[in-house]
């Protein structure tokens, strides 16, 4: 079993101190990979009963048995536990260099459960694993903090993984960040690391990753990373795929509002470019990353920032100023507080829109003016949110609580998929509504099929193009009808589920259309990596197993058809330009009856016993008959 | 005097850091993915990355050569690289010291020196750099560069890179 895994679990009780280690290989073959593992410790371990906050909950750490290999963009690692932000499955992946140096230290996965009565850090270095005081950087951002680690470790190579001021306050949109750029972003997995006072995990490792055939997987590894990728030039050409993205109305602005504000036609590509030929350093990677998406930028007044995709996006967008050094400036405080840089705009932008609206004034907000474009009140916002300062305070529960707590019909603005913010884009494309309805830890743009109707750009057809060159499988699913979009959806779920179980990025795999590492070469890597003889056939099998276990959990803890949805507002609105009309509500609801029937759930919903039996989860199909009859 | 067939030069402005090098060195030679029995190792400071490897010295006896006292260090007569006979090393570390440009680290498994020995002329992390920030190249066409490189290694740790 040690080829391609490292071969143990780490599992770590802080409230009794103790550390124990059990092998992989318990939860293989039921189970592959980083997702795939946690999403079953998840299952087995943490029911209804389990508050996200309480001790009993289980913060799992893990990397695929790709991770830290020669395999393209081999950084991930996924982190998962039951979300404070949806009481439901959360999870999320990382980049950087976190992951692979767990592996190197012998570890595929940590499991971290009860709670420690002082703050503590994880030290693991090879084979030891202990718990260090971490009183003295308990307060510190993420920055300093990592710089007081690596300097008491005294290795420069030791990797650290650690919450900020927001996740020791255990504020829900709180991250877990590694290094400046690259942090596990949604679902506030650092609000869970910041309850169990769990300050950071740092690793060395200097151990091997075995490859079975080594020869053979250099050689496929080489193929395709000499693969033209047109992504590559696309995301590294930043400014042509926002370009791209503005054109084809697929951003909200300000509020998840599909109207552009002027400034953004005028001055949003000039000003970028003017940024970038005045700051950017040089381009920067993750791990063994051909396509370095992120660039670091140093800054007279800032610092240095490492910006990539998104973070390009959100505070311009969202608050409706167009000024790059300011979205740079806020960008690197959210990263220092660890914060999320989607939720944390998106509550901000929801403040500035309640605050044009009259339902809030600076009486709700400290005295703070809300008004959009002031960066002062956004740089301000992000402090007092971290902190729970003042008004920030009512963030901490998330955006659903937000509203609530302003009352006023504040609940009307705010946009949420089972209580996780928006991201900046229109739900209108029906693949985007369908994707972000059904996706299993809230709105998420990581986890919806993104790449077709992100190809849009006033074309379908360039998407066929492509599609009938990398995937011509839904070639037919491409298009504004809605027909077809239960299997295009379905599609890049197992993709993007294979990527995050496997440890390799996204971005490399086809849920962008056009990624080198289609299924078929996932399965030649990892079979030539582990030495087991893992087919494309039983790579599908593995996602739609982790993806009906992790509906199992979500039917637990009382998602249903009702939970599946988006706000209503992309039913009676259409997005700028009516590139996309509103969206019919029974053609949405066809799409979901489409949906749960090729993914052998019930019209609710729920998973059949038929369905979770041919999967091999009787198990499952008994616990939920068991729960329903109670 | 020794003559090296070809050089191995950096272009540190285009290494962005992924570690490909290291990984690739680390299987090609040893078949396990491990960075830190690599014979190219990437150092970070501030988000600037630099690889550190073997510069082969030309000198009539390298420092490792030299200090050496197993002899277990000597040259490819084809590519002039400086190779470590790891069944003579004995992992005293004596190299790793006497290296002005710290290309020598101790193998964690093996207990062995080990450096870049240009994979007998093929460089592997030069075929899977995707920046192409390495290259394997004619001396003279090489000569022309390493100054200027070598300067680009002192001024990226001094953040001074030029835009």
């Amino acid at each position: 079993m040690t080829n391609g895994w490292a071969g143990k679990i780490l599992r770590v009780n802080l409230t009794k101190g103790t550390i124990k280690k059990e092998p992989t290989e318990k939860y293989f073959p039921e189970f592959l990979g980083g997702k795939g593992i946690n999403t079953k410790v998840l299952w087995d371990e943490v029911g209804p009963e389990v508050d996200p906050f309480s001790p009993e909950n289980r913060l799992i750490f893990g990397t695929g048995p790709l991770t830290g290999t020669l395999a393209p963009a081999s950084s991930r690692t996924n982190i998962t536990t039951k979300s404070p932000q949806t009481g439901i499955f959360g999870d999320t992946n990382m980049g950087g260099h976190w992951g692979p140096e767990l592996k190197f230290s012998g570890y595929d996965h940590i499991v971290i459960y009860g709670q420690s009565d002082r703050p503590v850090y994880l030290w693991i270095n090879n084979e030891t694993a202990e718990l260090r005081d971490a009183r003295h950087i308990w307060g510190k951002d993420t920055q300093e903090a990592t710089k007081i680690i690596n300097d008491e470790l005294s290795d420069p190579k030791v990797q650290v993984a650690l919450i900020g001021p927001a996740g020791e306050n255990k504020v829900v949109a709180a991250t877990i960040n590694h290094r400046l750029g690259d942090n596990g972003g949604r679902t506030g997995t650092g609000a869970i690391m910041g309850s169990k006072n769990l300050k950071a995990i740092a690793v060395r490792g200097t151990g091997d990753v075995n490859i079975a055939k080594p020869t053979e997987f250099t050689e496929l590894c080489y193929k395709l990373l000499s693969t033209p990728n047109p992504y590559i030039e696309i995301i590294r050409g930043i400014m042509e795929a926002n370009d791209l993205l503005y054109k084809s109305g697929g951003f909200a602005y300000g509020n998840i509002d599909p109207m552009p504000f002027p400034e953004m036609e005028t001055d949003y590509i000039r000003l970028m470019e003017e940024f970038c030929r005045k700051y950017k350093m040089k381009d920067t990677t993750c791990f063994n990353c051909p396509i370095a998406c992120k660039a670091l930028f140093t800054i007279p007044e800032i610092g240095d920032v490492i910006l990539k995709c998104e973070d390009w996006m959100n505070f311009l967008v969202r608050c409706k100023k167009i000024d790059f050094v300011y979205n740079a400036k806020a960008n690197l405080l959210v990263q220092k507080y660890g914060l999320d840089l989607f939720s944390t705009s998106a509550n901000i932008a929801f403040l500035m829109d309640l605050f044009e609206k009259g339902i809030i004034t600076e009486e709700d907000t400290d005295g703070i003016r809300m008004e959009w474009g002031d960066v002062k009140a956004v740089y301000a916002m992000i402090e007092k949110i971290a902190r729970r300062e003042g008004c920030g305070e009512i963030f901490a529960g998330g955006i659903t609580k937000a509203a609530q707590k302003i009352g006023r019909g504040a609940e009307k603005y705010a946009y949420h998929v089972k209580g996780l913010e928006l991201p900046n884009y229109i739900l209108n494309p029906p693949a985007w509504a369908l994707g972000a309805a059904v996706t299993e830890r809230g709105c998420l743009f990581r986890s919806f099929a993104a790449s077709l109707a992100f190809m849009t750009t006033a074309t379908y057809e360039k998407a066929s193009a492509y599609a009938k060159q990398y995937t011509p499988d839904i070639i037919d699913t491409i298009g504004p009808k809605y027909e077809g979009k239960a299997r295009q959806v379905a599609f890049f779920e197992r993709d993007v589920c294979l990527a995050d179980s496997l440890g390799i990025c996204r971005w490399l795999s086809q849920w962008q259309l056009y990624g080198p590492i289609d299924q078929d070469a996932m399965a030649k890597l990892v079979s030539t990596a582990t030495g087991k003889n893992i087919d494309k056939n039983m790579l599908s099998e593995y996602s739609d197993r982790i993806a009906t276990t992790i509906r199992a959990f979500n039917v637990r803890e009382g998602i249903t058809r009702k939970g599946d949805t988006i706000p209503e507002k992309f039913f009676r609105e259409p997005s700028f330009k009516n590139m996309y009309p509103k969206l019919d509500p029974k053609k949405f609801d066809g799409m979901l009856d489409d949906y749960y029937q090729l993914r052998g759930w019930d019209q609710n919903g729920v998973p059949t016993r038929k369905r979770l039996e041919e999967l091999g989860l009787k198990y499952i199909a008994d616990d939920l008959e068991k729960r329903s009859q109670n | 005097m020794i003559k090296l067939a070809k050089i191995l030069v950096l272009n540190p402005k285009e290494c962005s850091g992924c570690r490909t090098c290291e990984v690739v060195c680390s299987l090609v030679h040893v078949g396990t993915c491990n960075p830190a029995r690599s014979g190219i190792n990437i150092w970070e400071k501030d988000s600037i990355d630099v690889p550190i490897f073997c510069l082969q010295c030309e000198e009539p006896r390298a420092y490792c050569q030299d200090i050496c006292p197993l002899n277990a260090i000597s040259r490819n007569q084809d590519t002039g690289a400086l190779i470590i006979d790891k069944s003579k090393c004995t992992g005293c570390s004596l190299c790793v010291g006497a290296c002005p440009y710290k290309a020598i680290s101790i193998d964690p498994v093996q207990k062995v020196a080990v450096k870049c020995d240009l994979c007998k002329g093929d460089a592997a992390c030069v075929r899977f750099c995707p920046e192409g920030a390495l290259e394997y190249i004619e001396p003279d066409e090489a000569r022309k560069k390493t100054t200027r490189q070598i300067m680009g290694i002192v001024s990226l740790s001094n953040k001074e890179v030029s835009r």
